[in-house]
């Protein structure tokens, strides 16, 4: 009787840990995307250059084109997802703003210069191309580079997290004139540039960029 | 069972008994550490005839420990020929009767090299070789981390023909070139510009080194410098010696190497203004009548430019007769006007470019004023290879290189046109802070000029200016190819500043160029 009950109790063991396994595992779950946005807009408080002793204040007629290429963020383990435009977009292209598209009223205008799928998870920086050929203010028109060998793209070291079917927003603060130091006859582009908040939005946001997503070219 | 059980233990039992002390032996007293041996590699060969830079591989073993580094020096003998049937060293070869000849080489003095230490296993050592033969014996040994020594060194023995010196040459600037300097850099002023060369006739140049006045050795792999003002002996404005030499791949250095004088000389700016007139009096000058000649401009040009102040020190040279002043004479002024009336092309002017351009990064001022300046800072190459008249159409783009650097580095313009032949000028609005200004034509000037329209032509149009330049005047023509372009620019610059109004002066209305003179001076801080 005794041999058994212990034959019997060895198979109902045997059963118990193939059930354990039928089970799905946690890390075969696949999440969605969440979105991560990034605007960029010039401070407010960065209004005016001196130029040989003549203070230009910021005006309408001002502009310097900033051109926007190659953003990625990277999480915790250096993997980076690839920013685009907008969430209907396929690759990656080059877009040019105003950044000093300014309103008396309402100060520098903010640009979204990437709405993107990205993986949830936890990341730690993004990465943004970052240049700008010509500066006009006053009567001037005068040229930018960057400083002698820098890169293009610059990182930006900012804590955010992506959650499912969530929007995250980073907003970026970059001084155009506080940036410019002169050599020669250009401008050297520093890009003070820093992160000014970052906000997140719930799935109501989410889907609010689906729908207006409708309205975007392919 | 219990036999199983008793008959294991007995084998344990036994086991246990037959141990003896392990390992075998004395363990009280250490083994004497030996020392490492060195292996080379046999290229190249023993006894071969080589170029003095020689690439060595060699490798080391020790027993019980491990190499920590090696050490490898060499030993050299001058040979020089014997006739004697003696010597240390000989070699065979055949004639050209087919007797076998013998060549004896004799020690002429011996140099021993210091052990040099390094934990590569290779090496490339030029080795010293004066004499036209000289006998080479290289040793390397290994070193274990106990700190024996190979007692006996891997050798290779083989000779190396006698090296050759390089010889080094400046190619610019000339011997007793002269130049204008100041003692700090900025952004525009970097130094005196060298470039040099070398050859080694067996082998690679690998450095070059530059002092200036007995100084100290400048090494550099560039065949191109900068003098910095700092590197020249006290004081600057002075006469100073460049001397360059150069090392080849085995280390001999060119003991001559070669040598310039230059003349420096530093601004002053004791005076104010130079007039430098570049017109020339005769049928391209507008409306010719044989009437004008150089005093009738020279003085008018004197007048607008402040000559009669008596605050400013103000001299005219004829440029279109004298050309450019040396930098003796230039460096006393604080600014250049530099005027043109006549709108024929001046291909001259760019030959003058440099030394213009000298001036201004020394801290010069620039005003220049004419028509059809743009074209004649064309360099000479392509004046002549695309004749054309005019050459500059629309538009234009002046590029920082090539021929006509000059009017994009020096008066700021990046694209730009000569107006067409047929007269366009009616008048120039004053712009920015130039506002209120208008500059009329005198219609007594211009009466008849060909082809009878009665206005000036071939006016210098700017479309885009340079960084940190605005414009001043606007044309107002009835040419709407023209019309409200830009015909004059003011560059405000971190090192030199230059205004630039692409119309002629002697032409207009005297009130007004005296108005517009008055401004410039004004402008430019007089």
């Amino acid at each position: 009787m005794n041999r058994l009950a212990s034959k019997l109790l060895f198979i109902l063991s045997i059963l118990f840990l193939f059930s354990c396994s039928l089970s799905e595992p946690v890390e075969f779950y696949s999440p969605d995307a969440g979105f991560l946005q990034v605007f960029i807009k010039s401070d407010d408080l960065d209004t005016d250059i001196n130029i040989f002793g003549v203070d230009y204040n910021i005006s309408n007629q001002d502009s310097m084109d900033l051109l926007v290429y190659q953003g990625k963020a990277y999480d915790l383990d250096s993997n980076y997802a690839i920013l685009y435009k907008n969430i209907k977009s396929w690759r990656q292209e080059e877009f040019v703003y105003n950044i000093l598209d300014w309103s008396n009223n309402e100060g520098y205008r903010s640009f979204k210069i990437y709405e993107s799928h990205v993986p949830p998870g936890n990341y730690n920086l993004i990465t943004v191309g970052l240049i700008a050929s010509v500066i006009n203010v006053g009567p001037y028109r005068i040229p930018i580079s960057l400083p002698q060998d820098v890169d293009g793209v610059r990182p930006i070291p900012v804590n955010f997290s992506i959650s499912e079917r969530g929007v995250s927003r980073i907003n970026l603060s970059i001084k155009p004139f506080e940036s410019m130091s002169r050599y020669q006859d250009t401008y050297v582009f520093d890009r003070m540039i820093e992160v000014e908040s970052v906000e997140y939005f719930g799935q109501d946001m989410y889907d609010q960029i689906i729908m207006e997503s409708d309205s975007l070219a392919l | 069972m219990k036999k199983i059980i008793t008959v294991i233990l007995i084998i344990y039992f036994q086991l246990f008994l037959s141990c003896e002390k392990f390992p075998p032996g004395d363990v009280e007293s250490e083994a004497p550490n030996n020392p490492p041996n060195t292996t080379l590699a046999n290229i190249p060969m023993n006894g071969a005839t080589l170029y003095a830079l020689v690439n060595f591989n060699w490798d080391g073993e020790d027993d019980d420990g491990y190499i920590d580094y090696y050490q490898y020096r060499y030993t050299t003998e001058y040979l020089f020929q014997s006739d004697d049937d003696t010597g240390s060293y000989y070699f065979t070869s055949t004639d050209t009767s087919g007797q076998l000849v013998t060549t004896w080489w004799k020690i002429d003095s011996t140099m021993i090299r210091e052990w040099q230490s390094l934990t590569e296993t290779n090496a490339v050592i030029a080795f010293n070789s004066l004499a036209v033969l000289n006998h080479q014996l290289f040793e390397v040994r290994a070193v274990d981390n106990s700190g024996n020594v190979d007692e006996s060194p891997a050798t290779l023995s083989f000779y190396t023909k006698q090296t050759q010196f390089p010889e080094t040459e400046i190619t610019s600037p000339l011997n007793n070139s002269d130049f204008l300097a100041k003692p700090e850099v900025d952004d525009w002023y970097k130094g005196i510009p060298i470039t040099f060369t070398a050859n080694d006739p067996d082998g690679n140049i690998t450095e070059y080194a530059w002092r200036v006045d007995g100084g100290e050795w400048n090494w550099t792999t560039d065949t191109s410098v900068i003098i910095p003002p700092t590197a020249w002996a006290e004081p600057l404005e002075d006469e100073h010696i460049i001397t360059v030499i150069s090392r080849d791949d085995t280390y001999l250095i060119d003991p001559i190497g070669d040598s310039i004088e230059v003349e420096i000389y530093v601004p002053t700016f004791e005076k104010d203004i130079l007039i430098l007139d570049g017109t020339i009096e005769d049928a391209s000058l507008p409306d010719f009548d044989g009437l004008i000649t150089d005093e009738i401009t020279d003085s008018a040009y004197f007048e607008i430019f402040g000559g009669n102040r008596g605050d400013l020190i103000v001299d005219d040279r004829d440029f279109a007769r004298r050309r450019f002043p040396n930098f003796r004479t230039i460096r006393k002024y604080k600014m250049i006007v530099w005027v043109k009336d006549h709108f024929a092309t001046v291909p001259y002017f760019a030959e003058e470019s440099k030394n213009l351009q000298a001036y201004l990064h020394v801290g010069g001022k620039l005003v220049m004023i004419g028509s059809n300046i743009m074209q004649s800072f064309m360099d000479n190459s392509y004046y002549l290879s695309a004749p054309c008249e005019p050459c500059i159409v629309y538009p234009s783009k002046f590029s920082s290189g090539g021929w006509n650097w000059f009017m994009n580095k020096i008066l700021h313009v990046n694209y730009g046109f000569v107006s067409d032949l047929i007269g366009n000028f009616n008048s120039a609005e004053g712009l920015n802070h130039y506002s209120g200004l208008e500059i009329r034509p005198d219609t007594a000037k211009i009466a008849n000029i060909w082809p009878n329209y009665n206005k000036l032509s071939n006016i210098d149009v700017i479309i885009e200016q340079g960084g940190f330049t605005v414009p001043i005047l606007k044309l107002n023509s009835d040419d709407d190819y023209v019309n409200q372009e830009t015909c004059g620019i003011r560059y405000y610059g971190s090192g030199f500043d230059v205004i630039y109004i692409g119309a002629p002066i002697w032409h207009m209305e005297s009130e007004d160029a005296k108005a517009l003179g008055e401004k410039i001076l004004e402008d430019m801080g007089f």
